[in-house]
């Protein structure tokens, strides 16, 4: 896999975030080193924040003269970004497509952080993204089992397997009509796919509800099994499985009143 | 399934356990009287609990005159002659003073054998609480408690910053490392600010696993119910804040070891928060709580409403909605396509406006304590906002945190919202007391949440103003407004409301950081039950 090229500034902790002096520019690139043109392109400032306020406590409040900032950079026609009027301190950033078939690099690339002096320039940033195959999931909901919830009905989340399962594709849907779900997926990664309903119960294409390890039997998205999230009626989270592969890949499920 | 203690503690614990399942669990009959009055003990020393120690600090004046269970003794004594009903204490379980195992080495021989002096102090302190005639517990653990052991480990490059070498910091009985967060040191959890920090944290190598935090709750509901003490409450996490360090997900469900400790790696997890469940509600019925607490900072512009959020809430509780995304097994983190700062689409700056506790019954969704004012871009210390402004602002609140709530919670009915208890003399003042705002301008049966709704779910808990450590006492600590730091608990709407349900008043800071004289510990003003 193509490793990111990143020319990195020293790191340095800062605690002023007035300024706003830096800069940076780069590009996102796809596998042959095609320039990508309107990717956007995520730039997160991390800010510090005070010790916690209570004894055991979580930090959460942002120091004196710290602040967050975020904003989505587009890419040109020659897959370039640039930002202006940073502040000097700690940064995240990653690439989101637009375009099919090419890998949400904010979901599934690993971290990148690089540190900002103040009036810095920091340029030649390379954000490479990979390759995908499509995997498509139907989830109908013929009898209005779930509410229409502002929060939506259901969430299918892809995970990879070989991570700890944070880095996933997030969709939601509402009653009443069937959903369909389109998630860009690594071609060479194990997936589980999860899915999270509320007020209902998933049954696979035969009807059969998916109760346990043993109960689904797709033809292809192999059972891994399922866990029951929180008790009924907030909701369930089901289970299953893509294995590595080159092709798209579909699957179907139903939604049934919990009994 | 929820997930039962397992393997090689369950070896040691499991005799016991299995015992302790045959008990009933029983519930303690409601308090006749309307109101109910926690203290907050702090810090109990259970090494020294039952030996001739006569240094515990804890016992003030009596400091190196009699022994720390004669200084307990006394102080329950005191309280229960003032009407306190119920305790909160402090405690960890790998630290000198408060040793439940006997080292907290992992893989090292008898290091994690559970202390049974520990738990001969521990059923001594319940009997105390007991004979005094206090029936009611809190039990505040701490899992990464300064004094636990700390395994530094030097600075290398891990997957959530590979482009900058950290320095973590381990502890015994917390599922990631921490990192120093700031100039000074202190350790913050790692990573921060990355959403990917749940899964790309690394494990932590001296973790001794979920179940070794979970396995002591069980015997502290355990003694307790056998002295005739109920655990009302766990306050699990404080403040856990997963919108800026996602791995603080671990503490619900870990996903990097499994429970007994002894494999790490992908494929391993363990459901703390369900264990911890599990530990403490066969003693002590469904009525106790597992208490999660989050800050929701982030406050919008009281005139620049709403903000939007990822999670569907109108942005000042994101915190909360992603408590609440963890606990369904939801999404947590902010993706990409963020418009501004602080994930939000608009203000949302400063934080540490209110500090929202939330509490979970096993289906019905409580929520207490909203400390709640308004604040503006830039106005550090939120003293610029006007009456109508601080009034605005709450209503604006109210009604996203009950929008928040019905997002996750199984009911609405069940999501019972209560202001702060402060300052109800002080309108125009920092703090504001926004539901007897609510109740003295008839909005609250306009937000489509009727009073008896909101009063479903039985008693109703609020922490007395957590960031005074004198407003039960009605001391005034130097600095807050004469309206502020006099009126106590007796002006507070939490008391003035109290008939039906019951209210019980749990304020947060130590009994002995706020009294004026630690002996005999003198409650000023004193507690005053009220009578229908």
């Amino acid at each position: 896999m193509q490793r990111l090229v990143f020319i990195l500034a020293i790191y340095i902790s800062s605690f002023c975030a007035e300024a706003g002096t830096a800069s940076i520019s780069g590009s996102v690139l796809s596998m042959t080193n095609s320039p990508l043109a309107r990717v956007s392109v995520l730039l997160r400032r991390i800010p510090k924040l005070l010790p916690a306020t209570r004894p055991g406590g979580t930090p959460h409040e942002m120091a004196p003269g710290e602040e967050s900032h975020s904003e989505v950079l587009t890419t040109d026609n020659s897959g370039v970004f640039s930002a202006a009027g940073l502040a000097a301190g700690e940064y995240y950033i990653c690439a989101t497509p637009k375009q099919p078939g090419l890998l949400d690099g904010c979901q599934w690339d690993p971290v990148r952080v690089f540190s900002l002096l103040d009036g810095q320039a920091l340029s030649g940033l390379q954000i490479p993204l990979r390759s995908a195959r499509t995997l498509t999931i139907t989830v109908a909901d013929p009898n209005h089992v779930i509410p229409n919830q502002s929060r939506g009905g259901i969430l299918v989340t892809v995970a990879s397997s070989e991570t700890f399962g944070v880095h996933a594709a997030v969709s939601t849907a509402q009653s009443p009509s069937s959903q369909m779900f389109s998630i860009p997926i690594p071609l060479d990664k194990r997936c589980i796919i999860r899915i999270v309903t509320r007020g209902a119960t998933v049954v696979d294409a035969n009807g059969k509800a998916i109760q346990s390890i043993n109960d689904v039997a797709l033809p292809s998205i192999p059972a891994l099994g399922n866990s029951l999230a929180s008790a009924q009626p907030i909701g369930k989270v089901f289970l299953s499985e893509v294995t590595p592969g080159p092709s798209d890949i579909s699957a179907a499920f139903s939604l049934i009143p919990l009994p | 399934m929820r997930n039962r203690m397992t393997s090689l503690t369950q070896a040691r614990v499991l005799s016991a356990s299995l015992l302790i399942f045959s008990f009933q669990s029983f519930q303690t009959p409601l308090s006749a009287t309307p109101t109910r009055i926690y203290s907050n003990i702090g810090r109990v020393a259970f090494s020294t609990y039952l030996t001739s120690y006569n240094g515990y600090s804890g016992c003030g004046s009596l400091y190196q005159q009699i022994p720390t269970r004669t200084c307990y003794q006394t102080l329950f004594a005191s309280l229960a002659a003032q009407g306190v009903s119920g305790v909160r204490f402090f405690l960890s379980f790998c630290s000198t003073d408060n040793q439940f195992y006997v080292s907290c080495v992992k893989n090292y021989p008898n290091g994690t054998q559970i202390n049974q002096l520990y738990l001969n102090a521990l059923q001594a302190f319940f009997a105390d609480l007991h004979a005094a005639g206090i029936s009611n517990v809190i039990v505040t653990p701490s899992f990464d408690d300064p004094n636990d052991p700390k395994y530094p480990v030097a600075a290398q490059y891990y997957s959530c910053t590979p482009n900058v070498p950290v320095a973590l910091t381990f502890f015994p009985l917390l599922p990631y490392g921490k990192f120093p967060g700031n100039a000074q040191g202190d350790l913050y959890p790692y990573p921060q600010g990355i959403n990917q920090g749940y899964g790309c944290s690394p494990s932590n190598p001296y973790f001794l696993g979920g179940e070794y935090m979970t396995v002591p709750l069980v015997f502290i509901s355990y003694n307790a119910q056998q002295a005739g003490v109920t655990v009302t409450e766990v306050d699990l996490t404080q403040e856990v804040n997963l919108h800026d360090f996602t791995v603080q997900a671990r503490l619900l469900l870990d996903n990097t070891t499994s429970c007994d400790g002894t494999q790490q790696g992908n494929g391993n997890q363990c459901d703390i928060w369900d264990s911890a469940v599990d530990a403490v509600r066969p003693f002590n019925s469904p009525t106790a709580s597992i208490v999660l607490s989050v800050q929701s900072n982030h406050p919008v512009d009281a005139r620049t409403p709403p903000c939007a959020s990822y999670y569907g809430d109108p942005g000042q509780h994101v915190l909360l909605s992603e408590m609440l995304a963890a606990l369904n097994v939801w999404w947590i983190g902010t993706p990409a396509g963020e418009q501004s700062g602080s994930g939000l689409a608009c203000g949302g700056s400063y934080s540490s406006d209110m500090v929202v506790l939330y509490r979970l019954f096993e289906y019905a969704v409580t929520t207490v304590d909203v400390h709640d004012y308004a604040c503006f871009l830039g106005d550090i210390g939120c003293s610029n906002a006007s009456p109508t402004d601080i009034f605005n602002q709450a209503v604006l609140d109210f009604t996203a945190y009950r929008d928040t709530l019905s997002l996750w919670g199984p009911n609405p009915t069940n999501n019972v919202p209560v202001a702060q208890s402060v300052d109800v003399f002080n309108p125009g003042g920092v703090y504001w007391d926004k539901y007897n705002q609510f109740i003295a301008q008839g909005l609250l049966p306009s937000l489509a949440l009727p009073t008896t709704q909101v009063w479903s779910a039985g008693a109703v808990v609020g922490e007395t103003w957590a960031e005074s450590p004198c407003i039960i006492a009605g001391f005034s600590n130097g600095t807050d407004p004469a309206p502020v730091t006099y009126n106590g608990y007796l002006n507070s709407t939490l008391y003035q409301i109290a008939s039906q349900p019951f209210v019980i008043m749990e304020p947060w800071y130590t009994t002995s950081s706020c009294f004026a004289v630690q002996y005999p510990w003198v409650l000023n003003p004193p507690y005053v039950p009220r009578s229908n």
